[in-house]
C-alpha cells in the first residue's frame, strides 16, 4: 500500500546524544498526542539518526518549514502540536538561541552550528528513518550501485575512487583508491570487503552515528567495494557497545537484501555480495586491521606484523580490503557526482570532508563534518560556539588516546591530514576534545594513557611493560613526588615503545604525554619543582581551588571558616599571614579564587571578595602590628616604589628583622592603587590604614625620590644597601601612534588618572570624552570622567565586548553609569585644529586567529567616521617607565619588564624586581605574591650571597566546619549592595557598600570546605601537614 | 639570457638594493638609540633584511625558479595594523614603539610598491614576482605587527 501523503513531518532525533537526554519520551508524547487529537494520519512522526548538535538535545525539527527546536521535553509535546502543527506558529521558548544575544534562530538552516559544515558522509543522518530503507532511497540512494553495476568496469571504479583523493578516514590517511587497487589486484578468487567499526576512542561516535542514522550509505559503500575489488563475501566488525547500531545495521541489512541490493545476483547482474556483522567485545586493539582480522576469525585480538598487509593477505589469508565507516559513507556520493566534484572540495592534498565528534569543553557539543582545508578556529568556535562560562580555550586534543594536543597558537592551522601532523597532532578518526584553562595537562595526558596502557594486548614487550611505567611516572608527578628527571624516563620510554611496539596502539601510546610535553612543559614543571597543579585539578596538589588559584595562596577556606563563626580578628591574621591588603584586595580583587570555586559549579561561586571586605571592615579600627618573625639584622634592603608589590616586600623584609627603605617617586604611597585605582572603587583612607600597617612593622618611606632624578642604583648600594628591590610599576602610558596626537585635549590615562587622584583633575564639565582602549586602566578613566562632569564618555574598543581584559563587574558598572561602548572600532587619526574636535575611526573585522586564541581584528576598507570629542583618553597599555636605565647592567625585555630569574633576581648582583615592573601590568594581589617571594628571596641571596628559587608557606589552618552544609544547599550568593547608578555617576563616593554582617556570614555558609574533603580524600593528618608547612616556612 | 629574463633579474636586483637600503638605515639608527631594547630590535631588523637580501639573491643564483614566478608562496593575510601609524624619529630617545612603527611602515611602503607593480603589469610571470616580492614584504610587516600588538595593545 502506498503511503499517504502528509502534510507535515516531524523528525524527533534518535541519535546517541539525544536518546540520552530523552528522546524517546519526546517521541512517545508525540505519537500519543497526535493520536489523541487525530493528526497522525496527516503529520508524519519520524526517529531520524543523529542530527549532530548533541549539546541542544534532544533536536525536533518539522518540516515543511524546517523549524528547529531543541532540548525539548515529553511536556513540551502539546504546546508544539497545538502552535505549531494546528495554528502554524513557533514556540519561541524552544527555538535556539544565539548565545551573545539570545536572539531566536527558528529555522535549522539559519543555525550557525550548521552553516559552515557540509554533510557528504552525514548527507542523511537525521533527516531520515535509518530503519526505512525506502527513505534511503528517496534521498538517491543505491543509485551509486546501480551505475557501477550498469555502467562501470571493477577497473572503472578503483580509478574513479582514485581519482577522487579519498584518504582513509580511520586515521592513517592512506589513498583508499589505491587501497582497493592492491586487494584488486592481489591473486585469488576468494576476497574479503571488511569495515573497521570498532571505534574505541573515548568521546568519539562518529561511526556509531553514521550506522545508527544511515547505515545503508556503509553497506552501498561497500558492495560497490566489493564490485570494484572482486569480493563475494563482507564484514562489517562493529563493537557490541553499540546495540542500536547493531540492530539498525541488521535492519539494513534485511531490507537490503529483501530489495536485492544484498545477495545474489544483485540487481540482475552476476555480482552477488553477502555482508556479514561481527560483534567486537570492545578490546581497543581491535580497530588495528591485523588484530580485527584475527578478531573476526575467531583468535585472540592481537596485532601481526605487516607485511603482508591485508590486500595480499588478510581474512583467512585471502586478499582483504578494509575501510573505515566514514570511508564507506563516502563512496555512493563519488560514484553518483564524479571524482572531480569530490576532489574540488577540501584542500588538493586531502579532499573531502572530515567528521569530527566535538565534545569536552567546548558549548556547542555534537557531530560535525566540515570541508577539509577549515582551520580548527572555525570548528571550536565559529561552529563549536566556543568554551563555556567564559573560561580560555586552552588546547584541543585530536586523534583520541593516541593523537596530540594543539594549542591556541594553533587555532589558524588548516584541518588535514598533513597540516595537524605538522604540529605535532593526528587526524585520527575524528575525536576532537577540547579543554579549557581548567584542565590540567599533566592529569589529561595521564587519563589517555591510564585508557591506552590498560588496552595493551600484552605482545609486545615495550608496549605492555612501558605504558604501565610511563603511567607510573606521571602519577608520580600528579602526586607531587616527581623530579626533573622523570621527564627524562619519559622520553627514553617513550623512545622504546615507539621503536619497539609493532603496531600503532603500542607506537602511539605516549602520544598525548609527549604533545603535553612539547606544549605545557611549564605546567609538568609546577608539578614538580613548585608542587604545583596550576588547574588546580590534581588532588593530592590542590587543598582547595581558590587558594590554589590565589597568586598569594590565601587560606580562603580558613578565613571565610572564621567569619562564619564571627572571629574576624583571626580571620583577618590568617588572611594578613600572605596578604596584608584585605581592605584593599576586598574592594578591588579580580578574585581569581572565585573563577574557581568549586561552589560555581553547582550554582554560583562563593562571593569570596565581598567577604574578605566583610571580614577587613570589622576590624578597621583595631591598627595592627606586624610581628616581626625573625631576629634583627644588620643588612640595609632599599625597595624603590611604595606599590602593593614594593610594599609587601618591605613589610615582609620588616618583619625579618631586615631595616627596609621605600624610595617612592609621587607625594603619595601604594602605587596603582593610590594613584591608579579612583577613590569609588578604593576610597584612599582605607587605603591608608594598611599602607599605615606596614609603616608600624618599622618600614620607612622617603617620598618624591625619583630613580634616576634623585638618585641611583649606585648611589643606594653606596650608601651601604645590601639589596635593591625594584618594584617601580608600569606608569607610563603607551602611545597610539596615529596623527593628532599631540593635540590639545589628548589625555594618556595612566597620566590623567594619576593626575585626578593627586587632586589635579581635569575640568570636564560639559565635555565628550573618548576612551581608547578596553582595559582596567580604560574603565577606571571613563568611570572617573563622567564624574569630573563629562557630558558624554564613548569608550571604543577594536575587539569584541567578549575579549575586553577589564574585568566584567567594572565593564558592567560602567555600563550602567551611561558610559557608551564601541566595539571593533580602531582610532586612525585625531581630528582638530590645534584642539581636538573628535576622532575618526575605522570599523574592524575579526580575522585569524592570533596566538592566545582570539581573532585579531582587521580594518573594512572604507568604513571610517569621525566621533566627534573634546577629549581623547588613550588607555591601550602600559609600559614601566626606563629612562633612568643607563649603564647599569640591568636587562629589560622588549615588553620594557626587567630580566628576573625564578628569584626575582635581575641581571645585576644584589638588584631584584617585581610587581608590574617584572610581570607587565598585572593585579594587586599578584603583586602581593611577588612581595611575598621577593623578601624570601632577598633573605637568602643576603645569607649566601646566592639568589635562589624562593618558597613562601605560611600554613594552612583546616578549622573545624561548624555548620551543617545541608542546610545550605539551595542558599544563594548575594548581590552587593551598591549607590544607585544615576546617583553615583556625580561622586567618587564608594560604590560598593559592604554586605551586612548576616548576608555576609550567611554566604559564609555556602562554601563546600574543600580544604576538610582533601584531609579527608588524601588521608593526611591536619597536624602533620601544617607541622610540615612551619617547617618550610622559617626564615633564614 | 633573453631579454625577458634580464627585465626579471632586474626587478629582483632593484628588490635587492630596496633590502640594501633598509640594512643601512636600521644599523644607522642602531648606533644612535640609546634604549637597549631598541637597539637590540634595530639590530635585528638590519640582519632581517640581509636575510631577506640573501634570499632574493637566492633566487637569482638558482636561475630564477619557475616555483617563485609560478606563485607558489604562502599568503599572509594583512593585518593593516600599522596603515596609520605616523612614522616617530630615530633618535636617541626611541623606545621600541618608535621603532616598530618605522619599520611597519617601511615594510607597509616595499609592500604596496610591489602590489601596485603587479596591479600594472600584463605579463603572468612578471606579475607573479612583484605578487611573490610583495608577499614578502607582507611577512616580514605581519611578523612586526604581532610584536606590536604583544608589546604595545596589551589592554587593545
Amino acid at each position: 500500500m502506498a503511503e499517504p501523503l502528509y502534510r507535515a513531518n516531524v523528525l524527533v532525533c534518535g541519535g546517541t546524544g539525544c536518546t540520552a537526554s530523552g528522546s524517546h519520551a519526546v517521541m512517545d508524547a508525540m505519537r500519543a498526542e497526535l493520536g489523541r487529537r487525530g493528526l497522525d494520519v496527516e503529520v508524519r512522526l519520524v526517529q531520524t539518526g543523529c542530527r549532530g548538535f548533541c549539546a541542544m538535545g534532544p533536536v525536533m525539527i518539522i518540516y515543511p518549514e524546517g523549524i528547529f527546536y531543541c532540548q525539548v521535553r515529553a511536556d513540551d509535546v502539546p504546546q508544539i502540536v497545538e502552535e505549531t502543527l494546528v495554528k502554524g506558529r513557533i514556540v519561541e521558548r524552544l527555538t535556539y538561541k544565539e548565545p551573545e544575544e539570545h536572539k531566536a534562530v527558528p529555522y535549522y538552516h539559519q543555525i550557525p552550528f550548521y552553516e559552515k559544515q557540509l554533510r557528504i558522509a552525514l548527507r542523511n543522518c537525521g533527516l531520515i528513518d535509518p530503519e526505512n530503507i525506502e527513505e534511503y532511497i528517496a534521498r538517491g540512494g543505491y543509485q551509486a550501485l546501480a551505475k557501477v553495476l550498469n555502467s562501470m568496469t571493477p577497473e572503472d571504479v578503483v580509478e574513479e575512487v582514485k581519482a577522487s583523493g579519498l584518504r582513509g578516514r580511520g586515521g592513517a590517511g592512506f589513498l583508499t583508491g589505491l587501497k582497493w587497487q592492491f586487494t584488486q589486484k592481489a591473486p585469488g578468487d576468494i576476497k574479503y570487503v571488511v569495515c573497521n567499526a570498532d571505534e574505541g576512542d573515548p568521546g568519539a561516535f562518529m561511526d556509531r552515528s553514521i550506522i545508527e542514522g544511515d547505515p545503508h550509505s556503509l553497506i552501498e559503500g561497500m558492495l560497490i567495494c566489493a564490485y570494484a575489488v572482486g569480493a563475494r563475501e563482507g564484514y562489517i566488525y562493529c563493537r557490541a557497545e553499540y546495540p542500536l547500531a547493531i540492530k539498525r545495521l541488521k535492519i539494513a541489512i534485511a531490507q537490503a537484501e529483501e530489495y536485492g541490493f544484498l545477495g545474489d545476483n544483485i540487481l540482475g547482474t552476476n555480482f552477488s555480495f553477502h555482508l556479514h556483522i561481527k560483534e567486537g567485545a570492545g578490546a581497543f586493539v581491535c580497530g588495528e586491521e591485523t588484530a580485527l582480522l584475527a578478531s573476526i576469525e575467531g583468535r585472540r585480538g592481537e596485532p601481526r606484523p605487516r607485511p603482508p598487509f591485508p590486500a595480499v593477505s588478510g581474512l583467512w589469508g585471502k586478499p582483504t580490503n578494509i575501510n573505515n565507516v566514514k570511508s564507506y559513507a563516502n563512496i555512493p556520493q563519488i560514484i553518483v557526482n564524479g571524482a572531480q566534484w569530490f576532489a574540488s572540495i577540501g584542500t588538493e592534498k586531502s579532499p573531502g570532508t572530515a567528521i569530527f565528534a566535538l565534545t569536552g569543553k567546548v558549548n556547542n557539543t555534537g557531530l560535525v563534518e566540515v570541508p577539509m582545508g577549515i582551520t580548527l578556529g572555525e570548528i571550536i568556535f565559529d561552529i563549536g560556539g566556543g568554551v563555556p562560562n567564559g573560561k580560555k580555550f586552552k588546547a584541543v586534543q585530536t586523534g583520541g588516546p593516541l593523537g596530540g594536543c594543539i594549542t591556541a597558537e594553533h587555532l589558524n592551522v588548516p584541518v588535514d591530514f598533513d597540516s595537524l601532523k605538522e604540529v605535532g597532532a593526528v587526524m585520527g578518526s575524528g575525536g576532537m576534545i577540547v579543554v579549557d584553562e581548567d584542565t590540567c595537562m599533566v592529569e589529561f595526558a595521564k587519563f589517555f594513557l591510564t585508557f591506552a596502557q590498560a588496552e595493551s594486548c600484552g605482545k609486545c614487550v615495550p608496549c605492555r611493560v612501558g605504558g604501565k611505567r610511563m603511567l607510573e611516572v606521571l602519577t608520580r608527578i600528579t602526586e607531587g613526588k616527581g623530579t626533573m628527571k622523570d621527564i627524562e624516563t619519559i622520553k627514553e620510554i617513550a623512545e622504546g615503545m615507539e621503536a619497539g611496539s609493532l603496531c600503532a596502539l603500542g607506537q602511539l601510546t605516549p602520544g598525548p604525554v609527549m604533545s603535553t610535553l612539547r606544549y605545557f612543559m611549564d605546567e609538568y614543571i609546577a608539578h614538580i619543582e613548585d608542587k604545583k597543579c596550576p588547574a588546580g585539578q590534581c588532588k593530592e596538589l590542590t587543598i582547595a581551588r581558590c587558594l590554589n588559584a590565589c597568586p598569594a595562596g590565601v587560606d580562603v577556606p580558613a578565613y571565610i571558616a572564621l567569619t562564619e563563626q564571627g572571629r574576624y580578628a583571626e580571620a583577618l591574621a590568617i588572611h594578613r599571614e600572605r596578604n596584608p591588603f584585605a581592605l584593599v584586595c576586598g574592594r578591588v580583587c579580580p578574585a581569581f579564587c572565585e573563577s574557581k570555586c568549586r561552589r560555581g559549579d553547582i550554582d554560583e561561586p562563593i562571593a569570596i571578595r565581598q567577604i574578605k571586605r566583610f571580614m577587613a571592615d570589622q576590624e578597621m579600627k583595631n591598627p595592627w602590628t606586624p610581628p616581626r618573625i625573625g631576629t634583627p639584622k644588620s643588612d640595609k634592603v632599599a625597595v624603590v616604589g611604595a606599590g602593593p608589590a614594593g610594599l609587601t616586600a618591605a613589610l615582609r623584609l620588616a618583619q625579618m628583622g631586615y631595616p627596609v627603605t621605600i624610595f617612592e617617586a609621587l607625594p603619595v604611597a601604594g602605587g596603582m592603587m593610590a594613584v591608579g585605582i579612583p577613590d569609588y572603587r578604593l576610597p584612599r583612607d582605607v587605603l591608608n590604614i594598611e599602607i599605615e600597617n606596614i609603616l608600624r612593622a618599622g618600614v620607612e618611606i622617603r617620598y618624591n625620590q625619583r630613580l634616576g632624578r634623585d638618585f641611583t642604583i649606585d648611589d643606594l648600594m653606596r650608601q651601604g644597601y645590601k639589596a635593591v628591590v625594584l618594584a617601580i610599576g608600569a606608569h607610563k602610558s603607551r602611545r597610539l601612534g596615529i596623527e593628532g596626537e599631540d593635540k590639545e585635549g589628548v589625555m594618556p590615562g595612566v597620566e590623567f588618572l594619576r593626575e585626578m587622584n593627586l587632586g589635579r583633575a581635569p575640568d570636564l564639565t560639559g565635555k565628550r570624552v573618548v576612551v581608547v582602549g578596553g582595559g582596567n586602566v580604560a574603565i577606571d578613566a571613563a568611570r572617573s570622567a563622567l564624574r569630573l562632569g563629562a557630558s558624554e564618555v564613548n569608550v571604543v574598543y577594536r575587539r569584541t565586548r567578549a575579549e575586553m581584559p577589564a574585568y566584567e563587574d567594572e565593564i558592567r558598572a560602567a555600563e550602567e553609569e551611561g558610559v557608551i561602548f564601541h566595539y571593533l572600532v580602531n582610532p586612525v587619526r585625531i581630528v582638530g585644529d590645534g584642539k581636538v574636535t573628535g576622532v575618526e575611526l575605522v570599523h574592524q573585522t575579526l580575522g585569524e586567529f592570533d596566538r592566545t586564541g582570539r581573532r585579531r581584528p582587521i580594518p573594512v576598507e572604507g568604513s571610517e567616521f569621525i566621533m566627534e570629542a573634546d577629549v581623547v583618553i588613550p588607555a591601550i597599555g602600559q609600559q614601566t617607565d626606563l629612562s633612568w636605565l643607563k649603564e647599569d647592567g640591568i636587562q629589560t625585555n622588549r615588553d620594557s619588564t626587567f630580566v628576573v630569574d625564578k628569584a626575582f633576581a635581575t641581571t645585576r648582583a644584589g638588584v631584584f624586581a617585581i610587581g608590574d615592573a617584572a610581570l607587565g601590568p598585572a593585579s594587586v594581589i599578584q603583586a602581593v605574591a611577588q612581595g611575598n617571594l621577593v623578601a624570601q628571596a632577598v633573605d637568602a641571596y643576603l645569607h649566601t650571597g646566592k639568589a635562589t628559587k624562593p618558597e613562601y608557606n605560611p600554613p594552612y589552618h583546616f578549622p573545624e566546619l561548624t555548620y551543617n552544609m545541608e542546610e545550605y544547599v539551595n542558599a544563594r550568593r548575594p548581590k552587593m549592595p551598591e549607590l544607585e547608578p544615576a546617583e553615583r555617576r556625580r561622586t567618587f563616593d564608594e560604590v560598593e557598600l559592604g554586605l551586612s554582617e548576616q548576608a555576609a556570614r550567611e554566604e559564609c555558609r555556602r562554601c563546600l570546605r574543600c580544604d576538610l574533603e582533601w584531609l579527608e580524600v588524601t588521608g593526611k593528618d591536619k597536624a602533620a601537614v601544617m607541622a610540615a608547612q612551619q617547617k618550610t616556612h622559617q626564615p633564614a | 639570457m633573453s631579454d625577458y629574463w634580464k627585465t626579471i633579474e632586474d626587478i629582483i636586483r632593484q628588490a635587492i638594493v630596496g633590502e640594501e637600503d633598509s640594512h643601512a638605515m636600521y644599523v644607522n639608527a642602531a648606533g644612535r638609540v640609546q634604549d637597549p631594547n631598541s637597539k637590540a630590535m634595530l639590530e635585528e631588523l638590519a640582519k632581517d633584511e640581509l636575510g631577506h637580501k640573501a634570499k632574493l639573491e637566492g633566487l637569482l643564483k638558482r636561475g630564477l625558479t619557475w616555483e617563485i614566478v609560478e606563485g607558489e608562496f604562502k599568503k599572509v593575510q594583512d593585518l593593516k595594523l600599522g596603515d596609520h601609524f605616523v612614522p616617530e624619529k630615530l633618535d636617541e630617545q626611541a623606545d621600541l614603539q618608535a621603532v616598530l612603527t618605522v619599520a611597519i611602515r617601511r615594510e607597509k611602503e616595499s609592500h604596496d610598491l610591489y602590489a601596485t607593480m603587479a596591479g600594472v603589469t600584463c605579463d603572468e610571470t612578471v606579475r607573479n614576482l612583484f605578487e611573490f616580492l610583495a608577499n614578502e614584504e607582507l611577512t616580514h610587516k605581519r611578523k612586526l605587527e604581532s610584536l606590536y600588538e604583544d608589546i604595545v595593545y596589551q589592554q587593545f
